[in-house]
């Protein structure tokens, strides 16, 4: 599917994905960057933070929405199910991760996760679960 | 006059497992803490208890994958991949809200599983709209058939 190109598999939707996927990952990025900029610039006070903290989501929900895309632009059953297997381990590492150290700080154990690790962890599993499917599938054909 | 089905036997199943599976992380969370306030383990052994409450958490994912490989429903199938990509999005602005305000002003919120809440929260309620929406249309179609599912 979207990692198609790295693993062998390439649809036209794939390669659509793929290209969608890295124009809101440049714009998560720069959302993400210039509104911390901005913010330890100029200093805003209280309810435009709060305005300002929602910009770097908006990219945030346009992957999901290229994720979306994806799955109804691509005809192959499988891949689409391919897809959905590794939104759903990603979303689950995320999920366990949080539960596992919410339970910890609770406890004092240990402190917050860094900044932006939900969103890191979330669209590192899914990639290499992705690249970890196509291999298995491609190295199931070759023998 | 027949009954319209409103909901498959698959989507049963899976419903009854998110609810003994919701129970089972409460559960798991109260005795959990209990033995932390009791015992007080360090180390080791605080860190293995710490993943007792995220097993039903992914065991409820699992579920949800069974429901998608079970559900004969295409449409049914494609409303539950809606909801959760939109639960994966509500809850990863969250987080990102939450990361943006700690790196901006040091304001971290306190620890509890506000991860989990608006994922559940958000799957759930656009779960319950979609099959919702779904079965009034399949109770239209089954009334203006005159009772008949043809």
């Amino acid at each position: 599917m979207g990692w198609g190109w790295m693993c062998g598999v390439s649809t036209k939707a794939s390669k659509r994905y793929m290209w969608r996927l890295l124009i809101v990952m440049v714009g998560y990025l720069l959302a993400t960057f210039g509104t911390t900029t901005f913010v330890r610039h100029n200093h805003p006070h209280g309810f435009e933070v709060y305005l300002l903290a929602l910009l770097p989501t908006i990219p945030v929900l346009c992957m999901l929405g290229v994720v979306g895309l994806y799955l109804r632009e691509e005809k192959d059953e499988f891949q689409r199910m391919l897809t959905v297997r590794a939104m759903l381990i990603a979303i689950a590492g995320v999920l366990a991760m949080d539960v596992f150290v919410d339970f910890l700080r609770s406890y004092k154990a240990v402190g917050a996760l860094p900044p932006f690790t939900e969103f890191i962890t979330f669209w590192l599993l899914s990639g290499l679960v992705q690249m970890a499917q196509q291999l298995m599938i491609r190295s199931g054909a070759d023998e | 006059m027949n009954k319209p089905s409103l909901m498959t036997a698959v989507m049963k199943h899976f419903l009854w497992r998110v609810l003994g599976l919701t129970g089972a992380y409460l559960a798991a969370i109260l005795l959990a803490s209990m033995y932390l306030t009791q015992h007080r383990p360090v180390g080791v052994a605080l860190y293995a208890l710490s993943l007792v409450p995220a097993v039903p958490v992914l065991v409820v994912i699992v579920s949800v994958g069974i429901y998608l490989r079970d559900e004969k429903d295409e449409y049914l199938r494609w409303i539950t991949v809606k909801s959760l990509l939109w639960a994966s999005g509500i809850t990863l602005s969250a987080a990102t809200i939450a990361s943006f305000l700690d790196a901006v002003l040091q304001v971290r919120p306190d620890p509890s599983p506000h991860a989990v809440v608006a994922f559940w929260a958000t799957f759930g309620f656009l779960q319950a709209t979609f099959w919702g929406v779904f079965g009034v249309a399949q109770a239209l179609m089954h009334v203006s058939n005159g009772g008949s599912d043809e």
